[in-house]
């Protein structure tokens, strides 16, 4: 493998650590623990492939197509902190926003799902797992979860603090270049070796805005106000509620 | 192929309205409010003008039509109520402005509002200041006198909008509405963007 390909895993696992260190400053992971959860996810997963490639290869592709899918899932997790940073309690714009959120999701998702049903992909399978047609409208509605609660917090002039700001512009801009890049790679015969570097670089360039958002905590004027009480009462309804669904897991055992 | 386009088109206009989201994210005002001195609570000022007959009745013009001598004082008086009637519809679009914007500032305080009732009044705003434009444009082509029931109906949008927007201050306590009016000319006085 070239060096400069070695390059961009490896500044991505030095952004990531970095930005996980800038979390741990201060507890604000405590703050945004979903956000938290898939960077800690994707900073071990990437740490962990680099002996693997050296000592194990053959284990390398598997490996690392399985960890895509699953980040491609936590990914939801990201769109969940937005939604709950810029809405954090019960109000009446909580409410207008959750209603639009079904409204565009229940309108747009049939049309996702019909879209990519109908959509034969003419690249070859680059994912294990799954088509790089799911990424693309994985990566579509993932961009429309993102933009329709940022949408009401614009029209609302919510103000969302440097945090929700760096973190709503990286991740979609991440997506949506992401969907792009696998659309192309449909229509362009010769996007492969372009794509094969934008994917990485756009990771890469999420890692870093969401670096320059979380260096220090600059929450939204709402999320400040809150106060930790409120955020005791979240940690007692998220003990519970891990309790039951152990609970039930060991009871299906 | 069909999903490929629309995917490019989400993309480049999701990528557009991440570009404004981050634009001016500071809730300041580029150009301070100049009506905020007299401002009202939701600045419905413009529809409280003299009655439309007065502006665009055209009594005095068929009079002065039937004198051709005075073809040029004509020509001015025609002149001059178009530029009112454009400047009214100018004020009547301000203050569809000001009233979305203190509908959503009354949202953005938390005064109870349904989903429902909240897509009513952006239809309602949308649908006025589309009217607004068409009629300014038609004003500005076909003269003043032409469209005395097309201004009639522009008032009416804006009045029944007024209504509509500001419906949700009348379910709050008196305190609270005190409470909220003085926050609402704050931020006028202030010059912040306020909705």
């Amino acid at each position: 493998m070239p060096l400069f390909f070695y390059a961009l895993p490896c500044s991505a696992v030095f952004f990531e650590g970095l930005l996980l260190w800038r979390l741990s400053r201060d507890r604000v992971w405590t703050r945004y623990p979903h956000l938290t959860v898939f960077v800690v996810f994707d900073f071990l997963c990437n740490a962990i492939l680099f002996p693997i490639h050296r000592y194990r290869p053959d284990w390398f592709a598997e490996l690392y197509w399985r960890i895509a899918s699953i980040s491609l899932f936590l990914r939801f997790l990201v769109n969940w902190e937005f939604f709950r940073g810029v809405f954090p309690r019960r109000s009446t714009l909580h409410d207008i926003a959750w209603k639009m959120l079904l409204t565009v999701e229940l309108g747009a998702l049939p049309v996702i799902v019909v879209l990519s049903w109908t959509q034969a992909s003419s690249a070859q399978y680059l994912y294990q797992y799954f088509s790089p047609v799911v990424e693309q409208y994985f990566c579509l509605a993932q961009a429309i979860l993102l933009l329709t609660p940022a949408t009401v917090a614009w029209y609302y002039r919510v103000l969302l603090g440097r945090n929700l700001r760096g973190l709503c512009f990286g991740f979609g801009v991440y997506l949506l270049v992401r969907s792009m890049s696998f659309a192309s790679l449909q229509v362009f015969r010769g996007f492969v070796p372009y794509w094969r570097l934008l994917t990485p670089m756009t990771f890469i360039g999420m890692i870093a805005v969401w670096l320059w958002a979380f260096w220090e905590y600059a929450p939204s004027p709402e999320q400040a106000s809150l106060g930790d009480d409120q955020y005791s009462q979240w940690k007692t309804e998220w003990q519970h509620l891990w309790g039951r669904t152990m609970a039930l897991l060991r009871r299906g055992i | 192929m069909v999903g490929i386009i629309v995917t490019f088109l989400v993309a480049v206009w999701g990528l557009c309205l991440l570009v404004v989201f981050s634009w001016r994210h500071d809730g300041t005002d580029k150009y301070p409010n100049d009506n905020q001195a007299h401002a009202l609570v939701a600045g419905i000022s413009a529809v409280f003008l003299p009655p439309l007959d007065a502006i665009v009745g055209n009594d005095d013009y068929r009079k002065l039509r039937t004198r051709p001598e005075l073809k040029s004082v004509r020509q001015m008086f025609w002149r001059d109520r178009r530029r009112i009637v454009l400047l009214w519809l100018g004020k009547l679009q301000k203050d569809v402005h000001t009233l979305w914007k203190f509908r959503r500032f009354l949202v953005r305080n938390g005064l109870l509002v349904s989903f429902r009732e909240e897509a009513g009044v952006v239809f309602a705003a949308l649908v006025a200041l589309l009217f607004l434009k068409v009629v300014r444009v038609a004003v500005f082509i076909f003269g003043p006198f032409a469209l005395h029931g097309a201004l009639g109906n522009a008032r009416l949008l804006v009045e029944r909008l007024s209504t509509w927007g500001i419906a949700p201050l009348a379910r709050v306590p008196a305190a609270r509405k005190a409470e909220i009016e003085q926050k609402w000319q704050q931020l006028l006085a202030m010059g912040i963007r306020t909705g």
